[in-house]
């Protein structure tokens, strides 16, 4: 091998290390680039996603904000219902208690003189008979036909009847007005007992076949907004009758009077007061149960239930005196309504 | 010496510079179009509040610079911010993009190619190879779907530089895959660009973008 081409060869590889040189500064710059561009494609992503992250938060935030917003609104609704509903029935009330109480005042007045009265009227025919025994024959037949013996007999007992009508009547149209306690506004002092006894007085009708079991204890005088209470105790003794005509409805042989509702009340020591009503009806299924409070969550038919009751009345029970509403219940078997009330709001 | 010859035009056979070639057809031609660039606009929007034609002061009220490198980070800003262009919207879901060139750490400028209008709504994109890619075949299909003679005789393809700087080794790719839908015996030429005239939508007028790639088809009556 020659120095020429020694020297020919030297200069190719020099030209090749040249090129290889040039290549490499080439890929290391590109390399660079390379980094470059995804250090700041991380920076952005890191960003956008710290972005997001913050928007979601804002956004869970502002979502929590309507929803409170939400049940607000509707526990405003519902106040606005029943402030209403409570409203008109008391004006409903107030309206037939002065209708009513009136005629039967002169009705319930009148029984004990007209009983009296008939009373002389049966002497007086006695004594006639006592001085002339033998009247002519048509006063004999009358005798005969009006059955004087028995109408001496059954008179009283009339009157007595009616008397006991038109107490009641008196009682349903008392219980109606302190139901809805027109005029009284705020807390006070109630025997809680009167209040859940004017509401089955007016369920009566609705409870005819049912048998209602009350277990009282000693109560103290509550301080509490009775026409609002009451409301509770309407809202869940007629859930209760429903629960029943429910459960003998699903009956193959439906057994009468098989419904019960049994109410208890207790004074605990921790001045608590604690009122359960339990009804043998058809109970809640479990998956329902979390529901029941819900505003508009009713299982009954359109235009049966507003799904507001069980709402207004943990509001009431809640809100209003700082208590407590729970409910057990049992499929088939039925369900307790428990409301714990603080002596002292 | 290289001479590269992407910066210097060549006009019949001279090789040129500072010079601007011009390419005039006349007669009954068929022609339509279509660009698309995969770019993704990935920030929350914002609002230029301040700008002198194409020259972006302000964005929501901070530097432009600010802006840029609150998301880029400033340790390699430099070297890549070119590629993060902004996409200006002209309606809800409809935009085009500005890529910036320079910036003024001083004044907080960022300039871009062109003009951006104040108020716009912008937001900060990023492109990925397979973006870019797929892009590249929608702008094709435009242009196809919208031809409105038989059959075009030639294809004239512009793509931007940054999608070449992206694409890296798959830059052989965009023509492979831009070729499978032009019909066999078709002309094909096309260059990489820094900055693409068309219009953004059919029939609306041409304007300056960045970062597409833009498809003409020609063809005869």
């Amino acid at each position: 091998m020659g120095n020429q081409e020694h020297s020919t060869q030297i200069q190719e590889l020099e030209k090749t290390i040249r090129i290889l040189r040039r290549k490499l500064e080439r890929s290391e710059k590109e390399r660079g680039q390379i980094e470059a561009d995804v250090a700041t494609k991380e920076s952005l992503l890191k960003n956008v996603i710290h972005e997001l992250q913050t928007s979601k938060q804002t956004l869970e935030a502002q979502s929590q904000d309507l929803q409170n917003a939400l049940e607000k609104m509707q526990m405003m609704q519902l106040q606005l219902i029943q402030s209403e509903k409570m409203s008109a029935l008391g004006q409903t009330t107030s309206g037939i208690a002065h209708e009513i109480n009136n005629p039967i005042s002169f009705i319930h007045g009148n029984l004990a003189p007209l009983a009296a009265s008939i009373q002389d009227l049966f002497q007086l025919i006695r004594l006639y008979h006592r001085y002339f025994p033998s009247p002519p024959a048509e006063i004999g037949m009358k005798r005969e036909r009006i059955d004087i013996a028995f109408l001496e007999y059954d008179i009283p007992r009339m009157l007595q009847s009616m008397a006991t009508g038109t107490r009641r009547i008196r009682d349903i149209v008392l219980a109606l007005r302190n139901f809805s306690r027109l005029g009284e506004v705020g807390y006070k002092a109630v025997d809680l007992h009167e209040g859940i006894d004017n509401t089955l007085m007016i369920l009566q009708q609705k409870m005819a076949e049912i048998q209602v079991v009350k277990h009282y204890g000693e109560l103290p005088l509550v301080t509490c907004v009775a026409g609002d209470l009451n409301q509770v105790f309407m809202n869940i003794l007629n859930n209760a009758v429903d629960a029943i005509a429910k459960k003998i409805a699903h009956q193959i042989e439906p057994l009468p009077n098989s419904g019960m509702i049994s109410i208890r009340t207790e004074y605990q020591p921790n001045e608590q007061i604690v009122i359960s009503i339990t009804d043998n009806g058809i109970g809640i299924p479990s998956n329902m149960i979390d529901k029941v409070f819900d505003p508009f969550f009713t299982t009954k038919e359109i235009g049966k239930g507003t799904g507001l009751g069980l709402a207004i009345a943990r509001q009431i029970v809640m809100e209003k005196h700082r208590g407590s509403l729970e409910v057990y219940s049992k499929v088939e078997q039925g369900t307790e309504f428990l409301i714990r009330l603080p002596l002292q709001h | 010496m290289i001479i590269r010859l992407t910066n210097l035009p060549i006009f019949q056979d001279q090789v040129l510079s500072d010079a601007v070639p011009v390419l005039l057809f006349s007669g009954d031609l068929r022609v339509s179009d279509g660009v698309a660039s995969g770019w993704i606009p990935i920030s929350p929007k914002s609002h230029i509040t301040k700008v002198q034609g194409n020259v972006v002061y302000e964005i929501d009220g901070q530097p432009a610079l600010n802006f840029y490198q609150q998301y880029l980070g400033t340790e390699r800003f430099a070297e890549s911010y070119a590629i993060h262009a902004l996409a200006v919207f002209e309606e809800m879901d409809r935009f085009y993009m500005r890529a910036p060139n320079r910036y003024d750490p001083e004044s907080g400028s960022v300039t871009f190619f062109a003009d951006i209008p104040e108020q716009s709504i912008v937001q900060i994109t990023d492109a990925s190879r397979t973006d870019i890619l797929m892009a590249s075949e929608t702008s094709l299909q435009e242009a196809i779907a919208h031809y409105p003679g038989n059959e075009p005789t030639t294809a004239l393809l512009v793509s931007c530089a940054a999608r070449r700087r992206i694409l890296g080794t798959l830059t052989s790719q965009e023509y492979q895959l831009v070729k499978t839908h032009l019909p066999s015996g078709l002309s094909c030429c096309g260059f990489y660009a820094y900055g693409e005239i068309a219009p953004l939508e059919q029939h609306s007028p041409t304007k300056l973008h960045n970062k597409t790639f833009v498809t003409l088809l020609l063809g005869d009556a």
